[in-house]
């Protein structure tokens, strides 16, 4: 076994031209992905589904598909469809959450109170609000 | 190096990069199929000594064979490691061949404009894209998984090194153990 | 070399930024809307401790003061009031005990309904039963029903000494509908910073109070537009205060083509109709509640003259025409979009 330590650790120039171009071309495709992590995470293409005192549940907006859940009062059905969502059917009364309609950005919801449903948009909402009194 | 010679040396090849492979994996993991990919060393260490194909058959054999003695043959992480040390091998293979047609000195580091240290790392981070593509395809079908992108890449390029300076060394002393031969390139 | 090595600082200069206070938040249905309270912490575990106790808090209060739990401690008090035959009624004669922090928030009330002339009146309870907002039957009860109840919605009639409560009138009963969020999102705010909880936000279905401030800079807060679904009349930059609005488009039916919504005015029995939305903007929010039902009832001139001589309150009241009037001490701190 060789002990020279110039066998054991190649000077670092050993890196050529062409390797400290591959590795600064990655890491910066990476630091771009990293920071691109932070500011565009999940923003709007996601959605929360609370039921009663149940944890909410995320729904994806990228994958058409009809939910059904078990409101207080009977059954809910919500469809997601082209990265929107809204409550289809519901077997509450007024039907005030099913004529909300379509809804796809954060901070806009869906509420049906008699059911105790909640559909909301994740992510931030407006960088200008942190909510809305009424 | 006669064809005995040569046999017990590959497998010998195929044996180390097993256990590098199964004792990598015996580290606690957060992210599953991030494997740091150490038995590339010896993918590269092949493709040095004994060329293209048998580097190949190194890194497939010593998937199948990892896998075999861990018990997770033809599990999930089985294709993902497979597909992963396969397509890795075969770039890092192509990069170095290609080097190798356009320089003509043989025993310059220098191959297609890279040091080894740089095919370790592109064999790497092909590594790491191939388990996340394929994990994508036929596993988690969440494009959440391209979450991880940044990390990959990042581990590539650190495990490229890493496994760049072993796979230098151990062509290096391979070398001078074994004496001048025709077949070592 | 250098450029690489400049490179992997950039990064773990990226990686480090943004450790400090974190947004943790929990939503639940309670007092029949939907609560959020949310909260800017350094640590998880004591950020979804003080959310939870907060939320627990939030419970208790409902099960305290609502007017529909049959357990409530309200909901004993109109029991005892309404009982007629075998049993004398809660009356001048007899009165029930009240516990101390119910008779506190009854006083509250009582200071309300002078504020707003009698316009905030938590004595509504029988006028409430009979307008059924929450069935399934959405009807206008008959007139003599409404004049009937009315003559038993007076809160000069509650009487209020020793802790001990009583009517003086048979059937009379109390209402905390109009006071009740803001009293939950007080007693929520009292336990987050018993915590040591220094910036958050409790919003029980628009009825919100939000402590200190986020990130360094004041929360800021729409006001939802009456009129025009999905959008905001303006924003109010906020810090340590509590903003209640009481609108006409929250609970409301349609009957033979009217409107009718949930604020009733306690003078005549139907909906007051003077206003679109009242906004306040307070020190707390159990006051900020009832001032905003009471001056939706009382009306947009009478009701911007109350605010401008409350000390530490201010507030934004659409008239039923669509006019918008803000206080003098709001006028600096609201932004409006496009003018109405």
């Amino acid at each position: 076994m060789s002990l020279l330590l110039r066998d054991w650790f190649p000077r670092l120039s050993m890196l050529t031209r062409n390797d400290r171009i591959l590795i600064f071309v990655l890491v910066a495709i990476a630091s771009f992905y990293f920071v691109r992590l932070f500011f565009v995470s999940n923003e709007g293409r996601e959605a929360l589904v609370k039921v009663g005192s149940n944890p909410p549940q995320k729904v994806s907006l990228e994958i058409n598909k009809r939910i059904n859940v078990e409101g207080e009062k009977g059954r809910v059905v919500i469809e997601v469809k082209e990265g929107r969502v809204r409550v289809v059917e519901s077997s509450c009364f007024q039907k005030i959450c099913v004529n909300t309609g379509w809804i796809n950005k954060p901070g806009q919801n869906i509420v049906c109170l008699p059911n105790k449903v909640l559909v909301t948009i994740e992510g931030k909402k407006s960088p200008t609000m942190d909510a809305v009194s009424y | 190096m006669d064809g005995k010679k040569r046999i017990v040396h590959i497998s010998a090849l195929i044996a180390l990069a097993s256990t590098l492979q199964i004792g990598e994996s015996l580290f606690p993991h957060p992210l599953p199929w991030l494997r740091l990919g150490l038995a590339n060393m010896i993918t590269l260490t092949s493709l040095v000594i004994f060329g293209y194909a048998i580097a190949v058959q190194v890194a497939v054999l010593r998937t199948i064979l990892s896998s075999l003695l861990l018990g997770t043959f033809f599990t999930p992480g089985f294709f993902l490691s497979f597909s992963g040390a396969l397509v890795s091998a075969l770039v890092m293979g192509g990069i170095y061949s290609l080097g190798k047609t356009v320089k003509s000195n043989p025993s310059s580091q220098y191959l297609f404009g890279f040091s080894i240290i740089g095919v370790s790392i592109l064999g790497a981070v092909t590594h790491n894209l191939t388990q996340l593509f394929v994990a994508y395809v036929f596993l988690i079908r969440h494009k959440g998984v391209f979450l991880t992108l940044p990390f990959l890449i990042v581990a590539a390029v650190v495990t490229g090194f890493i496994t760049g300076y072993g796979a230098n060394y151990l062509s290096r002393e391979i070398r001078r153990i074994t004496p001048d031969d025709s077949k070592l390139r | 070399m250098k450029k690489f090595r400049a490179l992997i600082l950039v990064f773990l200069i990226f990686l480090m930024s943004g450790c400090g206070k974190r947004e943790y938040s929990k939503v639940e249905f309670l007092m029949d809307t939907v609560v959020e309270i949310r909260v800017h912490h350094k640590s998880k575990a004591e950020a979804e401790k003080a959310i939870n106790n907060s939320m627990e808090e939030m419970k208790r209060v409902e099960q305290k003061m609502s007017c529909f739990l049959p357990g409530s401690e309200v909901s004993r008090i109109n029991k005892e009031a309404f009982l007629e035959g075998k049993k004398t009624p809660l009356s001048a004669e007899r009165r029930l005990p009240v516990s101390d922090e119910l008779f506190s928030l009854l006083e509250k009330a009582v200071l309300l309904s002078e504020f707003t002339k009698g316009r905030f009146d938590i004595t509504i309870f029988p006028l409430w039963k009979i307008w059924k907002f929450e069935g399934e039957n959405l009807e206008v009860p008959e007139k003599v029903e409404i004049e009937r109840a009315l003559k038993l919605v007076n809160y000069h009639k509650m009487i209020l000494k020793s802790d001990k409560i009583s009517f003086a009138e048979k059937g009379m009963g109390i209402d905390l509908g109009g006071i009740a969020k803001g009293y939950a999102v007080d007693a929520a705010v009292r336990v987050l910073k018993k915590e040591n909880i220094n910036s958050a936000m409790v919003n029980a279905g628009g009825d919100i109070y939000v402590l200190g401030r986020k990130q360094g800079k004041p929360w800021r807060i729409g006001i939802r537009h009456p009129r025009r679904e999905g959008e905001i009349l303006g924003t109010i930059e906020v810090e340590d205060r509590a903003i209640v609005t009481s609108g006409d488009y929250e609970r409301f039916f349609f009957s033979e083509g009217k409107r009718y919504h949930h604020i009733i005015n306690p003078k005549t029995g139907y909906p007051a109709d003077e206003c679109q939305s009242v906004t306040i903007v307070a020190k707390e929010t159990t006051f900020a509640d009832g001032l905003a039902t009471g001056i939706f009832v009382l009306g947009p001139s009478e009701g911007m003259a109350l605010i401008e001589s409350l000390e530490g309150v201010e507030g934004v009241i659409v008239s039923k025409e669509g006019d918008v009037s803000t206080s003098s001490g709001l006028v600096s701190k609201i932004e409006y979009v496009n003018q109405k």
